[in-house]
Order: structure tokens, then sequence, then C-alpha cells
């Protein structure tokens, strides 16, 4: 497959993630969950960090994706007051993940572990998924 | 400088931005080799003092130096604050690692090409080597007597590229707050006459390493969890922004600068020498701004036409079209396109754009340039407090300030003047649309 397919392939994460991530780091985990534990072939780099592994270029992706428009921030303030960066897809993020799931961009085997890992990934805890992530970088 | 101390001369060097700086040993031995030289000779913001900032007039030397003098202040600072606080694995890497954080500070641009960025993008085409990595071969090749100073060649390196094994000690040179940016932001604006300021001495007083002492390789320079943190942090981001605004970006600069950039793209294509020039890091590693435009004015057509433009200001391309490139502006943007614009710049997907345009338009080439413009927004500042799932916040979540300087994209287009009679704005920008939509 191409190198350069991160985009397309994060963009269909948060489609399959019923077309939102809540948090920052629950993106980074998962596209380092989905690298690592289920093959999908992202090119980030993440490297091991105290809070867990994280990738620059993840998340300077989100924000190419998200000045084009395709995917939209917002913020949550959580009870505990700590305020919470979700990412939404916009309604032409979600016609252009739709028309790329259904013709197999980037390619058919990486779109089909997406849909197989994704709702999996979806149902964890976010601590949970913090817990994997440490352990598949480390 | 050399005023008397005890009877010994000590080496000062005065400076606009830090007022003194006293060199250290190791610099002395190796400030008179000619790639270390070869820094007085280009000018640290390319094309800005041909343009538009007539006072922008100063190179890369004076900004190792303010980097390197930055670099010991901060690593002294955090040494004092963490024996204060009883970290003492994080002491002794600092302690072990001040002189070599001193030299990376100093060397980290030395690859730089002839006008800084401005060539950024043929230097990487044609070398295959960014500026970074030609710094690393310049320092591996030339700058080994800094081992006899104690100073491992291979960890300089490493945090030049952000990859040494404690990233704190990266951070300090190569981080999203690190003396790079303090030295550059302070020093470009007291050159281009705006008279921003920022206290870095309060600045720097309010950085720290996160994470826990044991484990080392995993902690980070990050910002304290205090008020005043967070609004220095907010002065250094608006100084940023309004650098990036105001400065790096404007407009007639930055036609000249792509214009640099098109004709050391078109000199390459035509002319061997030029090429070969390009394509050997070594040779590179000799070419400075006045030789550059030398070379240029010796490369019949566009380059030469190109070099005269900017001695000259007449010439000049003009801008045509200027739209933001998201989905609101363009109804659709492939994949492909979308893929393209990823990392620091977007050079490789503007330069393959003005090709295909040209090519749509009939235009004769390097006529029209298209700029992709990335304004640059801070990935991610952390703070010294934990949330409830022992992560570090981000500093947005302390002020709103920083969510409001987003990244945007836009996209740009520049023609030659005698050009701008035969093209029509709508059609240009509907071919535009029609070539993103297909990418």
């Amino acid at each position: 497959m191409s190198t350069d397919a991160d985009l397309a392939l994060l963009l269909s994460t948060i489609y399959l993630s019923k077309k939102h991530v809540k948090g920052r780091k629950r993106l980074q985990k998962t596209v380092c969950v989905l690298k690592y534990e289920y093959g999908v072939p992202f090119q980030f780099q993440f490297r091991p960090y105290f809070y867990g592994p994280y990738s620059e270029q993840l998340a300077e992706a989100i924000n190419v994706l998200e000045a084009v428009g395709l995917v939209t921030e917002v913020e949550d303030e959580l009870p505990s007051g700590v305020t919470q960066y979700d990412y939404y897809l916009t309604k032409k993020g979600e016609v252009v993940a739709e028309d790329m799931l259904t013709k197999n961009i980037p390619e058919e085997e990486s779109i089909s572990k997406l849909k197989k890992a994704v709702p999996k990934i979806s149902n964890l805890e976010t601590s949970e998924l913090v817990a994997i992530a440490k352990s598949v970088l480390h | 400088m050399h005023p008397r101390q005890n009877g010994i001369r000590e080496h000062r060097i005065p400076d606009p931005i830090h007022g003194t700086i006293r060199p250290p040993p190791w610099l002395k031995s190796i400030d008179t080799l000619t790639p270390v030289r070869r820094m007085t000779l280009i000018r640290q913001l390319g094309l800005k003092a041909y343009i538009d900032f007539p006072g922008a007039i100063h190179n890369r030397y004076s900004h190792a130096l303010g980097v390197m003098e930055l670099s010991v202040r901060l690593t002294d600072l955090l040494i004092a604050k963490l024996e204060k606080l009883g970290r003492p694995n994080s002491v002794s890497n600092l302690k072990s690692n001040r002189d070599t954080i001193a030299a990376a500070g100093f060397l980290h641009d030395i690859g730089h090409g002839p006008f800084s960025h401005a060539v950024d993008y043929p230097l990487r085409k044609f070398s295959e080597k960014t500026h970074e990595e030609i710094s690393t071969m310049i320092i591996t090749q030339d700058l080994r007597d800094l081992e006899d100073h104690g100073i491992p060649i291979e960890s300089v390196n490493k945090i030049i590229t952000g990859q040494h094994r404690f990233r704190f000690v990266s951070s300090i040179v190569n981080g999203p707050l690190d003396v790079d940016k303090l030295d550059y932001l302070l020093r470009d604006s007291h050159h281009v006459g705006l008279k921003y300021a920022l206290d870095i001495e309060n600045f720097i007083e309010n950085l720290t390493v996160l994470g826990s002492d044991p484990d080392p390789d995993k902690c980070e320079l990050g910002l304290e969890s205090t008020p005043e943190a967070v609004t220095n942090a907010e002065i250094f981001l608006t100084i940023w922004k309004g650098m990036y605004d105001l400065v790096y970006h404007v407009e007639n600069s930055r036609i000249a600068e792509k214009m640099l950039e098109h004709a050391v793209l078109a000199g390459c294509a035509d002319d061997s020498s030029l090429r070969e020039l390009f394509e050997n890091p070594r040779m590179i590693a000799e070419l400075y701004d006045e030789k550059l435009l030398e070379l240029l004015q010796k490369a019949p057509g566009f380059p030469a036409a190109t070099a005269n433009a900017i001695i000259s200001k007449r010439g000049l391309f003009v801008k045509i079209n200027d739209k933001e490139l998201s989905l609101e502006s363009f109804s659709k943007i492939s994949e492909r396109f979308l893929e393209s614009l990823r990392g620091p710049d977007a050079s490789e997907a503007s330069f393959e754009l003005s090709e295909k345009l040209s090519r749509e338009l009939k235009a004769e080439p390097f006529k029209i340039i298209c700029d992709i413009v990335k304004s640059r927004a801070p990935h991610s500042i952390h703070v010294d407090e934990m949330d409830q799932q022992g992560e570090p916040l981000e500093l947005s979540s302390k002020s709103p300030l920083i969510d409001s300087i987003k990244a945007k994209i836009r996209l740009k287009t520049y023609i030659h003047p005698s050009l701008q009679p035969k093209l029509e704005a709508g059609h240009l920008q509907r071919t535009i649309e029609g070539l993103v939509a297909s990418w």
C-alpha cells in the first residue's frame, strides 16, 4: 500500500468509531493500538512517553483534517472540571469517509482490518486502552 | 570585546537580545572553521531584508550564539530547580550534557542552505537531505574537535534531530517550548522592527521537567502549573502567531521567496552544474546567499530574471488568488491531495500544483506559482499537573487562547505580471478546484 494513506485511514477510524472519538488521548491510543496490535498500516511514528505512546505526526494529521473541514474539535467540560477535546466528523467528513470505505481506499486489506478492530477498541474504557497501548509499544 | 579580568582577557560578545554572551572554550576550537563562518553569510530571514524589512540583515551565526546562550541559561536553571526538588537523576543527566546541549544549540542550523528556509524544498528534493540532516553531516565530518572538549558528536546530533535518549534534554533545543523558538522570535522581531517583548528570564523560570525522576527517559520539558506560567506561555504563543502572520508569511517577501525556490528548481532542471551542486550535500554546505544569487544570475531565463527581480525589486510576481484550503471553499479535495498537505510545509504539493496549473492554462513554465501556506499551531504543550487518569494536562485546558490559534491552510496563486491581463480569476479558481478534486 501507499505509505501516504494515513489521513484516509484516520478519517475512516473516526467514522467507524461512531463518527467521533472522545479525547485527544483516546485518539492517540486508539491509533497506536490499531497499528501495533491489529496491524493497520498507519505510518505514524509513536514514541514511549511518560503517559503512554504519543505521536506528533498524528497530532499534525488531525490538525490537517480539522483545517480542511473534515473533522471538528469540540471542547467537553467533564464533571471533574477537566476539559476534554472530542473529535467529530463534519457532514462533509462523513461523506468523504463513506466514499472511501465503500471504495476500499486506501486498500481493501487495511479497511477490512479497521472494520474488525475499531468496534472492539470502541468498547474499551479509555484506561484499558491506555494500558494496552503502553503494553504494545514497550 | 575583551575586558580584562584579573589580568586575563575574557572574551565577551555583545548581543542585542541577550546582552553579553560569554563563549565557552569549545567554541574557540571551531569558531574559525569554514562551516561555522558560513553561518555569517546566510541571512536568518531569507529575502525579508530585500523586500519588506530592510532591518532584517541578521544572520544564522547571531541566532546560533543566541540559542547557545539560552541553552546554557535554561540548563543551569533546570539544574538548580531540580536540585531543590530532590531529583538527582534529572540533575545528573543535565549536568553531564550541559556542554553538549549548548553545542547542539549553537550548531542546530549549521546545515541551512542559502537564504535559510527559502531553498529548503529544492535542497531536500535534489540532495534528499533535510537541513537538519546536512547539519549532522557537517558536525560529524568537520567538527570532530568538539570531542576533545568532552562533547560527543553523536549526542549533539541526537539533540538536534530530537532523538536523544532523554527527551527532556532534546526538548531544550528541539521541542514545543525550545530555546530555538525563544531566540528566533525575539531576534527576528527586534531586527524587523516590531517591538514585541517577552521577558526571557521570567519565561524560562516557568519551565520544568515533567515526569518521574527514576524514569528519566520518559520525562518531558513542560510548563509549571501556575497562573503566571500559563500567562507567560500565552504571551509567547501570541508573539509566535504574530511573527508568522506579520513577518514570516508576509506577502511580498513570501512571493520573492517562492520565486527563488522555483528559480532554483528551474535552474537545476536546465543547468547540470547547478543541479550537481544541489545534489551534493558537501557542495551545498559551501553555498551562501550572495553566491546563490550570483549563480542564478548566470543561469539564463527564469533563474536570472528572478535574481534580478529580487535585487531590483522590479518584476516580482503578483498575487491573483487567495483562498482558505477547506471544504467550505473547495467542493472536493481528493484524499491524495490531502495527504500531500502533511508535513512541516507543503512545498512539493505547491510545486506540482504550479506545474499542473501552468499546463492546464497553457502558460509558459515558471510563470505561475501556487503556494500552500500552512499556519503553525502548537501540537501539544504539557503542564505539570495530572488529570484523573494520570495524563498531563494540555496547556489548552488552562487557556482558551491556545485553541483559538488553530491551524489554517491557505492556497495562494502568484503570476508573472505579463500574465495579469490574460488570466481571468474565476477561470483560474475553477481550474485549481478541478486539479485539487482530481489529484
